[in-house]
């Protein structure tokens, strides 16, 4: 049985150093240079609520004597409430630094909230939000008929549509700790279970309907209890929807999810292995030692942090072992200890030796090609957490403690993997995440790319184009922007064109390898332009699977087509943009003449044309084999 | 806790809710002598009062206060209550 006196208005997982948090604070107040990067530091400490307070309302100061350059990077968001939710947001600025967010925050008072959504408000206008939160409590659903206020629910949603351009958060309801019946409560309309249930109903279509994200406010409360929540003296003499203490939550909890929507979630959960995953220190206890599930509190509480960690690779979050052993001797228990949850397949990068833990996490970060920004990582020794904060700032360490049945709340208390959404692609994230870091590790292992190229054992499926595979065709035509020669976009139904038309030679080529299939990669259009001339119309190829000698492979199956069809000339432009800089050479590297400069340049005076004689054409030694249907 | 200790308690509280280090509180303060003491950082500073000193202040209590003093008197009675 998991028990913690952790509370979430707390926020526990953040650095807990009172002396260092009180430094920091007074350094804040001093007005300096240093202001920002201290409040930064400030963001990551448990802090009070006036401190809070007090360093927001300095950072919203700092930030309106910004520069307008400067201040465009800001995040603004505003609050409609028939609440009095500017204490609350006052403490916004400061919370929304830790997520890698500068926000800057306005709401208008309660009384003019409804009527905002009904009819542009100018302040509201004028402030521009990129993203508008709708907080709206119970309140609003007091008396009168409760179908006329679900219609005008209905009506300012639909209004702030028609009036805004902004991306909307939508919070859910909470019932009052009020009964009506008692337990009959939950079965009637009347009562307020019954109606906020109809009214959340409602909210979870409009995220549906309008594309909002919602806000869980009524999860929040019933982890903290309504009872704790609601303050009645506060609402009747201000219209406070809370109390004020629950606000440094309030606003981590909205941060969370605008971070998730712009793409800055945490990616990667980095674990420690000793005392975190498991009790216990492998290298001195062995296998036989170590402490996993086994029917004691210890191991039991190993266990389910395992199998938390496992339920969030199979959402999408890599894993990752960042631990002081021998690499041998930490494998051991994933390979045959018969309580481990985790196995060494569901651990993309494992990094066990005695360098410094920073260095490792930095490995960590490069092997998967994600930010150190996007890691958190997981340690119950508090030595190592501070080395980790110091060396890498950007990287989330939570305060774990050192009591594993804590770990997992914390974590998942933290918010730091908040997403907004669950998609096909994320599901097998972690796998293509997997391969890609196997080919850097085989890569590291040779002296020379051609050694790896080989080593890979890739697999090109050379076809032309076919109704099944039209959707991705197309998408990869609209979406490639930097391996893109011409950059023209056509929709499916041109795409389906091509497909028809005897006088177009179409290619899509698939890759795999043996790590995996990373699906359709390239596209080619050329045009029969006379009996004996083709023309590349578009060459495209996605980012991911760059120096793996593709076009040449693409070349020589274009080449033997060309030879098969009376083709003895290529003939091909590159049309440069602010983003395909890359390829400038790609026709010169297969071995085509520069023909730039003549009359019909004239409309197009940056683009290069080229012309390749089939004639020339010497064939390669490839590491790949081709596949042609 | 007598006065003059209950008003030595509230100046960090004091400095704290206005975001002014060298505020000095005295029984004779009003509303008007401190910059950012409106509406809004009054419930702010209400609620820390509260959190400072274990006690809870009903909105009708604190309407009429019209100056400092009477607010040390308040804090006082509550104390003395508990």
């Amino acid at each position: 049985m998991l028990t913690h006196s952790l509370n979430i208005e707390r926020l526990p997982w953040l650095i807990d150093d009172p002396a260092r948090e009180r430094e920091l604070f007074k350094a804040a107040k001093l007005n300096n240079k240093q202001f920002f990067s201290i409040a930064k530091e400030l963001s990551l400490h448990q802090s009070s609520m006036n401190d809070i307070g007090t360093v927001s309302r300095r950072l919203t100061k700092y930030y309106n004597n910004l520069e307008d350059k400067e201040r465009k990077r800001n995040v603004k968001i505003a609050f409609l409430s028939n609440t009095t939710i500017q204490l609350a947001i006052e403490m916004f600025a400061l919370s929304s630094l830790r997520h890698g967010l500068e926000v800057e925050t306005m709401c208008l008072e309660y009384d003019q909230a409804s009527i905002a959504c009904l009819s542009k408000n100018k302040k509201l206008s004028g402030f521009a939000p990129d993203f508008i939160v709708v907080a709206f409590d119970y309140h609003f659903f007091e008396g009168g008929s409760f179908e006329d206020k679900l219609q005008h629910f209905q009506n300012l949603r639909d209004g702030i549509s028609k009036n805004y351009n902004a991306q909307v958060l939508f919070q859910n309801l909470t019932a009052p700790p009020e009964s009506l019946f008692g337990s009959y409560d939950v079965l009637s309309k009347e009562s307020w279970p019954g109606k906020i249930a109809v009214v959340n109903d409602a909210v979870n279509n409009f995220c549906k309907e309008y594309g909002d994200s919602l806000v869980d406010i009524n999860g929040l409360v019933s982890r903290i209890g309504a009872e704790k929540w609601f303050d009645r003296e506060q609402w009747f003499a201000h219209k406070l929807p809370f109390h004020l203490s629950f606000a440094p939550i309030y606003c981590d909890i909205i941060c969370r999810i605008i971070s998730a929507i712009k793409g800055k979630s945490s990616k990667c959960l980095v674990l420690d292995l000793d005392n975190t995953v498991w009790g216990g220190i492998i290298g001195d206890d062995g296998m036989g030692g170590i402490v996993i599930g086994q029917g004691n509190s210890r191991g039991e509480a190993h266990l389910d942090f395992q199998r938390f960690a496992l339920s969030l690779r199979e959402r999408g979050i890599m894993l990752a072992v960042c631990s002081k052993n021998t690499d041998e001797v930490a494998r051991e228990p994933f390979k045959s200890h018969p309580d481990m949850l985790l196995k060494e397949e569901h651990i993309t990068v494992f990094q066990a030796n005695w360098k410094d833990k920073a260095s490792n996490i930095k490995a960590i970060a490069k092997g998967l090609n994600i930010g150190l920004d996007s890691l958190v990582f997981a340690d119950d020794n508090p030595m190592e957490r501070a080395h980790v904060r110091a060396a890498l700032p950007e990287v989330s360490v939570p305060e774990l403690g050192n009591d594993p049945a804590n770990y997992t709340w914390l974590i998942s208390a933290a918010g730091y993997f908040e997403s907004i959404s669950f998609s096909a692609e994320d599901q097998i994230r972690a796998q293509a995440y997997d391969a890609e870091a196997k080919r850097l590790e085989v890569k590291e292992q040779y002296g020379n790319d051609g050694d790896y190229l080989e080593s890979l054992g890739m697999k090109i499926r050379f076809a032309e184009f076919d109704e099944l595979n039209r959707p991705r065709i197309t998408q990869l035509i609209n979406k490639t922007n930097q391996f893109n020669l011409t950059t023209r976009r056509y929709t499916e139904n041109e795409v389906k064109t091509f497909e028809e038309d005897p006088n177009y030679f179409t290619l899509q080529a698939r890759l795999s390898d043996r790590f995996g299939d990373s699906g359709m990669i390239a596209v080619v259009i050329a045009k029969k332009v006379s009996l004996n001339c083709l023309e590349l119309d578009s060459w495209l190829m996605s980012c991911r699977v760059l120096g793996r000698k593709i076009e040449e492979a693409m070349m020589q199956y274009i080449v033997e087509n060309a030879k098969a069809t009376g083709i003895n000339k290529l003939l091909a432009t590159y049309i440069p943009t602010a983003k395909n800089s890359m390829v400038a050479g790609h026709y010169e590297g297969l071995g085509f003449k520069n023909k730039s400069g003549n009359e019909k340049d004239l409309a197009d005076k940056d683009s290069t044309y080229w012309t390749f004689d089939i004639d020339s054409y010497e064939s390669k030694d490839l590491p790949l084999e081709i596949i042609a249907k | 806790m007598d006065n003059s200790e209950i008003l030595t308690k509230l100046q960090p509280v004091f400095q704290e809710v206005f975001d002014e280090d060298d505020l000095i509180v005295t029984p004779q303060m009003t509303a008007d002598d401190v910059d950012e003491w409106d509406s809004l950082s009054n419930v702010r500073l209400m609620i820390s009062i509260e959190v400072e000193f274990g006690i809870k202040v009903k909105a009708s209590e604190v309407a009429n206060l019209s100056h400092v003093g009477l607010l040390v008197d308040l804090i006082s009675k509550k104390l003395n209550q508990i």
